[in-house]
């Protein structure tokens, strides 16, 4: 009886050393030891998340930062903030990357100029904006707008800095989507539509540049202590904030350092907590994997319990919209019924 | 229990019946007979012996007798019962009963009484002791076993009990914390239903206007651009159905306002009729690696498939909130759930339709709204031949792994998905297996979704795993013969 349980065992961690190994991860990407002068673009990189970065990266690796963002004057207010004695590793350029592709195009090439022709190694696409307004109260042109400064935004951005990363045959895109890219939520019907198109942009794309040798990072942080969210919160409508309270508030320097470790490692994925971790095993799909133990603790952690836990989550908040008292409209008679 | 035989005891050959006590006791090597005169009779052998000498006479034997007696006493109720004792320890008491009856009784009541009483005559009732013994413990043991296990048994089985009630118990409780987020009403007839249909001139949109007007009467509008083409689905449509159906042009991607008029002035020519389903099929897709995407291919994308989809939502929620209920269907893609080579700008605008779903449907759930998401795979339609053409190697190759399906199946099924108000709507084996895996944060209208969903999960993500690596490598592969030619 012993001898056939420990038969059974030796089995199964057969099978599942075999199943791992047919299953190891796709790509194996570098490691990159050494970010000094390192050429990295950072789009939005004025304030909030961006800004973090770019001082990350000037101060504690050295690299050489681009900053593209609208506002001139929080640029200048980014600038002195991040190198007083006006070094020349950091560089500053306003520019919408929503307008045209050529104004981005133009500032790229001007970047790469000034850093002494260094090809961009690492794009990291942090420039969005975000408000909650629901769908009735939302404008068309919002919509548009949103989608062209989160989604399009990014795409151009990308689009102009891959021939140099081609040509150097190595680099690093990040996209920064948000929780909210995970799943649907009251209020922010325009921000999700855009955040999760960056979902879909990022799989095909790493699809189409594996062989290139470049390596795509998807950054699902949560709420992020930045003016940004600041501005957000004037504005939100009371069932959003319900549902958000229950997730927490990081700061941007915690969510701007474990970007960069990701990025570095190359993995596909960065979530924070065990909220974000739970998210991105259920809605990992058919993301790619790049580590063993990403595919293992996927798959095991896959299983009913966190698929549950989101149903009774969505569920819970289901409910507080339904039965907010805010709700204008009159009760329907196919109501869900009172927890 | 020695006995010496010498000296001690009685005399070997009993005397005729003598008026004194017979016992003979042997001190240092003299030996004399008691002589008491009062005596009592050995009842097994007749001699005479004082009180003293009596117990003495009897005790040797008489002692072991009585510690048998007992025993077998005490066992008599269980050694008797039949019912739990196996036949052939009952057969071996049964045999060692009558050896105790007939034989051993009797030797003892003879040789009680002798002188001496020799070792092995004490031997041999000792070792039928023994075995008597060694019977009776054994089933004493059996017997107690037997009652423990009957315990242990009845034990076990309660336990069992109250496991398997404690797991129904966490069952029903996990079944209405996870209970459907929303019921929506199924749609049994959609007679005289008023059914927008947005790039309903061709393909899944046409198929669903079709089997909307034929098979359920329901009064379909279709917009689209293309005029012409418009002219030619009405003419094949309308036979039969002329009042039922509205064909206006307008570019959904355009402006909202174009859109806004449109519908409202659908409701009026169908008599002023709220709109009850409006399904979103209006979509360009074509396959092109991300370089040769050009701006003005990703705007476009983005303004038809996700921004027209917006507008037209926008447009109708105000006359379905009119009718205190409704249907949205947007239509995506197995693309849409999955990111591969070429479809860049395509996955990302039906990705965007997803997120928007998951949240409009959050909005809509207190307006009795219930918005559905349908993923075909690559259906026979024009659209689909148009692509076909300029798409790359590696897509092509990709593709091949999944099948076609025709427009008319898929149309049947979303119809069906929508009647029923279910979230998302799959097409096959493959888009079951894509549904569960994709399924993220949906909300689940019916139980049997969330478990087939649970369950199926982990499984899903391995073989998603295994598809990707092909994927992968094709596109590896494509990249090395393109560099050998090269």
């Amino acid at each position: 009886m012993l001898l056939a349980i420990i038969l059974a065992c030796i089995g199964a961690f057969a099978l599942l050393t075999i199943l791992i190994y047919l299953y190891r991860p796709l790509y194996h990407p570098k490691y990159l030891e050494d970010l000094y002068d390192c050429h990295v673009v950072i789009t939005g990189g004025s304030s909030g998340i961006g800004k973090e970065l770019a001082r990350l990266f000037l101060n504690e690796y050295g690299s050489r930062v681009t900053i593209l963002a609208r506002n001139s004057e929080r640029l200048e207010e980014c600038r002195r903030d991040l190198s007083p004695n006006l070094s020349e590793r950091l560089l500053c350029l306003s520019v919408d990357i929503s307008q045209s592709y050529e104004e981005v195009e133009n500032a790229i090439q001007h970047a790469i100029r000034h850093h002494q022709d260094k090809p961009v190694d690492i794009l990291i696409n942090s420039a969005a904006i975000f408000y909650a307004r629901p769908f009735d109260q939302t404008k068309p042109e919002e919509f548009a707008e949103m989608m062209r400064i989160n989604y399009l935004g990014s795409v151009y951005c990308t689009q102009a800095c891959l021939p140099s990363m081609k040509r150097r045959g190595t680099g690093r895109i990040v996209f920064l989507s948000s929780q909210a890219g995970q799943l649907g939520v009251f209020g922010y019907t325009s921000y999700c539509s855009t955040k999760y198109a960056l979902k879909g942009l990022a799989e095909s794309l790493q699809m189409e540049l594996e062989r290139e040798n470049i390596y795509i990072t998807l950054v699902f942080p949560p709420d992020t202590d930045t003016p940004g969210l600041k501005e957000e919160n004037k504005s939100k409508p009371k069932e959003t904030q319900m549902i958000i309270e229950t997730s927490g508030l990081l700061s941007a320097e915690q969510v701007a350092k474990k970007i960069i470790q990701s990025t570095r490692k190359g993995s596909f994925t960065c979530s924070y907590g065990i909220n974000g971790f739970l998210l991105t095993c259920l809605t990992c799909g058919a993301q790619p994997v790049t580590t063993k133990t990403q595919l293992t603790s996927s798959i095991v952690q896959r299983s009913g319990s966190s698929y549950c836990i989101s149903t009774v989550f969505i569920g819970g908040v289901g409910m507080a919209c339904c039965q907010s008292d805010l709700c204008n409209a009159a009760q329907p008679i196919h109501q869900v019924s009172i927890l | 229990m020695r006995v010496s035989s010498v000296g001690k005891g009685l005399r070997q050959i009993p005397s005729p019946r003598s008026h004194f006590c017979e016992h003979i006791s042997n001190d240092d090597e003299q030996s004399y007979t008691c002589r008491q005169r009062i005596y009592v009779t050995c009842p097994h052998c007749q001699r005479s012996l004082c009180l003293h000498h009596i117990n003495e006479h009897q005790i040797i034997i008489r002692s072991l007798l009585d510690s048998l007696v007992n025993r077998v006493n005490e066992y008599r109720y269980e050694l008797t019962v039949t019912l739990s004792i196996p036949s052939t320890s009952q057969t071996v008491v049964n045999n060692c009963l009558d050896e105790l009856k007939d034989v051993i009784i009797p030797y003892v009541q003879r040789t009680c009484c002798q002188n001496d009483v020799k070792q092995e005559d004490v031997n041999r009732v000792q070792v039928f002791i023994d075995k008597m013994f060694t019977i009776i413990q054994h089933i004493h043991f059996y017997w107690e076993n037997h009652k423990k296990e009957k315990r242990s048994r009845s034990t076990d089985k309660m336990w069992i009990i109250i496991f398997a009630a404690i797991v129904i118990f966490i069952f029903f409780v996990l079944l209405y914390l996870l209970r459907p987020v929303y019921r929506p009403e199924c749609l049994l007839t959609l007679r005289d239903v008023h059914v927008v249909i947005t790039g309903g001139s061709s393909g899944i949109g046409k198929e669903l206007a079709r089997q909307l007007l034929n098979e359920h009467q329901a009064r379909v509008t279709i917009l689209a651009r293309n005029q012409q083409r418009l002219d030619e689905c009405r003419q094949d449509l309308a036979l039969g159905n002329n009042e039922r159906l509205l064909c206006l042009s307008v570019d959904v991607g355009q402006s909202y306002a174009d859109i806004e008029k449109a519908i409202q002035q659908a409701c009026q020519y169908h008599g002023n009729r709220p709109v009850s389903i409006l399904i979103n099929n209006a979509g360009i897709f074509y396959a092109r690696t991300f370089e040769e995407t050009t701006t003005d291919d990703f705007e476009k994308m983005v303004r038809i498939n996700y921004l027209g989809v917006v507008f037209c939502t926008k447009a109708c929620l105000a006359s379905m909130r009119q009718h205190g209920s409704g249907r949205i269907v947007l239509v995506s893609s197995q693309a849409g759930q999955i990111g591969v080579y070429g479809y860049t700008s395509y996955c990302s605008t039906k990705f965007a339709l997803k997120g928007l779903a998951e949240s409009l449907q959050m909005e809509l759930v207190r307006d009795n709204i219930y918005v559905t998401v349908a993923y075909p795979p690559d259906t026979d339609t024009p659209g689909f031949a148009e692509e076909k053409k300029t798409m790359p190697i590696e897509t092509r190759l990709i593709n091949d792994t999944s099948g076609v399906v025709s427009a008319a199946d898929v149309a049947k099924k979303i119809i069906i998905s929508t009647q029923k108000g279910s979230f998302s709507c799959w097409f096959g084996i493959n888009g079951f297996l894509l549904e569960c895996l994709t399924s993220g944060a949906q909300p689940i209208t019916s139980i049997l979704e969330l478990i087939s969903q649970c369950l199926t999960i982990g499984l899903a993500r391995i073989i998603i795993v295994g598809l990707l690596n092909t994927f992968y490598s094709v596109v590896t592969r494509k990249s090395l013969k393109n560099n050998k030619t090269k």
